[in-house]
């Protein structure tokens, strides 16, 4: 019995990328050509008119299931840049709460003819469950679902790293904290993988860490000290407060000794290694300020490749589409 | 149905399968009233109403299903006990189990009744409702458990609903153990399992969905049979999914406490890998396991130890479209149920002996009825199926209410072409 590929519904025919639901499964070459892409924009951030004419007429509807200021921001701004009209809708505190499923809100804004949703969902897999039932020619963007996946902070953190470190094979990255929650912890391991990272690591405390995570082709560590041993890249997680309170940690003090990224706990990485955060930070929680501001942190950069890396698999993903719909007609 | 009081049924060459009393050869069948009253040679001067032939078919007693939910009273969108009756009598089901979780909950007399009276005007299946342990299903106060057996359950469960603690469920047995009430137990602890929506394990990883410990299962499963062992009550494992819990049921019965179990045919056929495309009809509860739970469950089947239920949940359309985890759990069986049996069979994973005997003598034994078996002067509960056919699986063409088929467009070996409950006719392909 071979279930079907969860990540094939993300590519059009030609193998392109139509929608962007997970970095699992995705090839290296998309992978790269992603990065190349968002690439390229980076430089257009830097002029004095930063917008391009890519998605000029198009409609992009930001779905926020669950609050998010700080993505929803820059996929607002990165499709601004495109040169997209936006909808902004804030579901959390609308439609659904009246008792409107989700296909209704869904059937309500296929009827104002979008071309793009960005996705942001509490459920795993709700953005797989909208590409599946949208009408096509509707690319979906996964701004994060569940625990599951948040690609486009992946690729940023992946944008980040080649360019802080060059390429991927030979890399030792330890992702530290929170796995079990986290989508993004999920998309990075899997385009780490996939873009040629050969030691892919996790620390955190057993309760953290889910059940398996050897299956993703990582190793899972209990110990800073081990752990960090020759890491090229730290990518600490934001620790979430409410952990304590459901039997999964004793107390930020005891979580912050033994996990939290101190100068001493740093010094067992490579001494050029560089530290990643997605934020926001939890300064004193997982993290030491003089880390977070110090010189091997890369914090800031990775929020500035937010912008080029929406902006590219925007366009990547209604490029995919368009060659879908001509192909139609 | 029309009572036909004078109702005389020939079937004629087909191949008589019992496993239960050794039956493996072509036989005819005659049936008067509800009654079988000749295998081989007709009784003298019988004169069928009806002629029916079998040749190149097998006859098999009437299945019965120790668990299906019938959606009435309350879920009338999701089922009828007419519509899934149906659907059930069309897998050869003559039998079948009803879950208390109606609305209102099974927890009296009137409903039990209810429910009766409805199945018997439906007319397709003899259906013996499962009552509520607790009132309301609320796992806080003993229901009316006298009542309920007097008006027909023949167990009584809390289903898929926590005990509000233990000592709730222990003085449910204690009770139920004086007036020989049996109990049907599906061990979960919630608190372990936590919200997981599938098994725990790598899928579950991958897919970020919250996964159901096997512990889950397991520390509840310890509790209930320590509680059976103290209370000496019936006590039947329904729908387990592992091969640990497998394992502690055996034991149990090493040590001689009175412990039946059955498995949901869903955890016969998918593992948890099939949730990987975040299939909502793999959202089912209990949860489908790993490969080698699946394994180590047909191997039970195939030593005898255990029966087949349907665990039949039937929604409808909408119940099932959303994100995995936020639709609700569980799968419409009924239409595909023997079909999906036979799939076990053809591939090699069942033998038929082992797929028959988990569907009739196995589950008649676990609820003590004297059903099941295809011997003189019994109740004529029987199927008649063409092994060689095919049946495919259309939304057009299932009758359950519920839309949530998991074999939908697909192709399932075997054809039932007739079945004959309580002496009548009750479908015919």
């Amino acid at each position: 019995m071979s279930p079907i590929d969860a990540s094939s519904i993300q590519l059009n025919e030609e193998g392109r990328l139509k929608h962007f639901l997970t970095t699992e499964g995705l090839s290296r070459e998309i992978l790269t050509e992603i990065l190349d892409t968002a690439n390229s924009f980076i430089s257009t951030q830097e002029r004095s008119v930063k917008t391009v004419p890519l998605l000029r007429g198009k409609t992009v509807v930001n779905l926020f299931f669950e609050n998010s200021t700080r993505t929803r921001s820059t996929f607002e701004l990165a499709a601004k840049r495109l040169s997209a009209n936006i909808l902004n809708l804030d579901i959390a505190r609308s439609a659904t709460s009246k008792g409107e499923t989700l296909m209704d809100t869904l059937w309500n804004l296929e009827s104002m003819y979008s071309d793009m949703f960005v996705v942001r969902h509490a459920d795993s897999g709700a953005a797989h469950f909208i590409a599946q039932h949208i009408t096509p020619n509707v690319a979906v963007i996964n701004a994060g679902d569940g625990r599951h996946a948040h690609p486009t902070q992946a690729m940023l953190d992946m944008l980040t790293i080649r360019r802080e470190k060059g390429a991927f094979e030979n890399l030792t990255v330890a992702i530290v904290g929170d796995i079990l929650h986290s989508r993004v912890a999920r998309s990075q391991i899997y385009a780490l993988k996939t873009l040629g990272a050969t030691d892919i690591r996790v620390i955190g405390p057993n309760t953290l860490i889910p059940k398996d995570i050897e299956s993703l082709g990582v190793r899972a560590f209990n110990n800073m000290q081990q752990g960090l041993k020759g890491a090229d890249v730290v990518i600490m997680l934001r620790l979430q407060k409410e952990r304590m309170e459901t039997a999964l940690l004793p107390s930020e003090s005891e979580y912050y000794r033994l996990f939290g990224l101190s100068t001493d706990k740093l010094a067992y990485a490579n001494s050029d290694a560089i530290v990643m955060h997605p934020g926001p930070i939890n300064r004193g929680v997982e993290i030491e300020s003089a880390v977070a501001d110090g010189a091997q942190s890369v914090i800031l950069k990775q929020v500035s490749n937010g912008i080029p890396m929406r902006m590219a698999v925007m366009a990547m993903a209604m490029s995919g589409q368009t060659t879908t719909r001509q192909e139609e007609v | 149905m029309l009572i036909q009081p004078q109702n005389k049924i020939a079937i004629l060459g087909g191949h008589v399968f019992d496993p239960a009393l050794g039956l493996d050869e072509v036989l005819d069948i005659f049936i008067e009233n509800d009654t079988i009253v000749a295998l081989g040679l007709a009784p003298q001067g019988f004169h069928p109403v009806e002629t029916i032939s079998a040749k190149g078919k097998m006859i098999f007693p009437g299945f019965i299903d120790l668990n299906a939910f019938l959606g009435e009273p309350g879920f009338n969108q999701k089922g009828s006990i007419a519509s899934e009756t149906q659907a059930a009598a069309r897998s050869g089901i003559t039998t079948v189990c009803s879950t208390p979780n109606s609305q209102p909950v099974v927890d009296s007399a009137t409903l039990a009744n209810l429910i009766q009276d409805k199945a018997h005007d439906a007319g397709y299946c003899n259906v013996l409702p499962i009552g509520a342990l607790t009132a309301g299903l609320k796992g806080e106060q003993l229901s009316n458990m006298y009542a309920l057996k007097e008006a027909g359950c023949i167990a009584l469960s809390n289903l898929d609903n926590p005990f509000k603690d233990t000592r709730v469920a222990q003085q449910c047995y204690h009770y139920a153990m004086g007036f020989d009430i049996r109990v049907f137990v599906t061990p979960l602890d919630t608190a372990l399992a936590h919200g997981g929506c599938m098994h725990e394990g790598p899928t579950s990883t991958r897919l970020g969905l919250a996964g159901t410990p096997l512990s889950a299962e397991t520390s509840s499963l310890a509790q209930h049979l320590i509680l059976c062992e103290e209370t000496g009550i019936k006590l039947h494992v329904s729908r387990i999914t592992s091969e640990r819990a497998l394992k502690m049921i055996l034991d149990a019965q090493q040590q001689g406490l009175s412990v039946t179990a059955d498995v949901a045919l869903g955890n016969l056929l998918f593992t948890d890998e099939d949730c990987l495309a975040y299939d909502s009809l793999k959202h089912v509860t209990p949860v489908y396991r790993s490969e080698s739970d699946r394994q180590a469950l047909l191997k039970a089947v195939n030593d005898g130890q255990v029966s087949i239920c349907s665990n039949h949940r039937p929604h409808e359309l909408a119940a099932k479209m959303a994100p995995f985890a936020a639709t609700e759990s569980g799968v419409s069986v009924l239409d595909s149920f023997a079909n999906a049996l036979f799939s076990l069979v053809k591939s090699q994973q069942l033998t038929l002996k082992a797929a028959i005997t988990a569907v009739t003598s196995a589950p008649a034994k676990a609820i003590g009825q004297n059903l099941g078996e295809l011997s003189l002067e019994k109740r004529a509960d029987l199927c008649i199926v063409d092994m060689n056919g095919q049946s495919q699986v259309t939304l057009e063409s299932i009758i359950s209410k519920g839309h949530n088929n998991p074999w939908l467009e697909q192709t399932l070996p075997g054809k039932v072409m007739c079945t004959i409950n309580g002496g009548h006719i009750v479908y015919q392909a």
